[in-house]
């Protein structure tokens, strides 16, 4: 039953997931290391069509989280305690006007997502005020 | 949860087929019909409309009690910080829609039975 609802709470699922995963990024885009050591790849999550046994839609799911680069990219900065001979400290590559981009549109879809929820309640709830 | 058997009510006429009928087309929709006689109608005048529908409607309290105690579940959960507030968002409003959808059809059957009560020369 009430399956509008739970299709809208499986896109705000995803877009929570989305939403997380921006924030993360974000938190990690000045994690400076030594150049040649593990720098934190971006986090990107893949979203897909989930498909009940019988072909009918069933909402959304994440399929997968990719991850961005694992180089990362070198900046000049020898008083860093981190920085190697040369100078050199290695950044996560973060696009932040893309992840801002994303936080607009993640925060869109999930109020788009609860503006399904709280219509299907709506409609739902006309049919059961019927009258005889 | 165990709903102790409605008594069949006899059938007189369209107000209880109505009903019956209500009480069968809700049942399936919650996966819980077994057997209904509201298709049938007026033409039901064994015991088995009552039968039945106190299966469909204790079915029903039954489902409606595991949305409950999911959506209780879920709200520990998230007040303890470890569920998706979307998620209880969803198991909150099913368990109250179908609150709703039960105490209507409840609603519903104790009207056909009242209208035929009132049914007195």
């Amino acid at each position: 039953m009430w399956e509008a609802i739970d299709i809208a709470g499986s896109g705000a699922s995803v877009d929570q997931t989305w939403i997380d995963t921006i924030g993360g990024n974000v938190a990690n885009m000045q994690d400076g290391v030594t150049p040649g050591q593990p720098v934190y790849q971006a986090q990107y999550v893949d979203a897909g069509a989930s498909v009940e046994p019988d072909g009918s839609g069933d909402g959304v799911k994440v399929d997968s989280i990719d991850v961005g680069p694992a180089q990362g990219q070198d900046e000049y900065d020898p008083n860093n305690p981190v920085a190697n001979a040369s100078g050199e400290v290695e950044y996560p590559v973060v696009d932040l006007g893309q992840e801002m981009t994303d936080l607009i549109q993640s925060q869109t879809s999930y109020q788009a997502n609860s503006a399904v929820m709280s219509h299907a309640t709506d409609a739902y709830q006309s049919i059961l005020s019927i009258k005889a | 949860m165990v709903i102790p058997a409605i008594p069949a009510i006899p059938s007189v006429g369209s107000a209880e087929s109505a009903g019956a009928a209500q009480a069968a087309s809700s049942a399936s929709g919650a996966g819980a019909a077994t057997g209904a006689s509201g298709a049938s109608g007026a033409s039901a005048s064994s015991g088995a409309s009552g039968s039945s529908f106190s299966d469909m409607l204790g079915n029903a309290i039954d489902s409606l009690d595991a949305s409950q105690q999911s959506a209780t579940n879920l709200s520990l959960q998230a007040a303890a910080g470890n569920a998706n507030i979307a998620d209880v968002t969803v198991a909150s409003t099913e368990a109250d829609l179908e609150t709703q959808l039960v105490t209507t059809v409840r609603d519903k059957a104790v009207d056909a039975f009242n209208s035929i009560m009132d049914m007195q020369a």
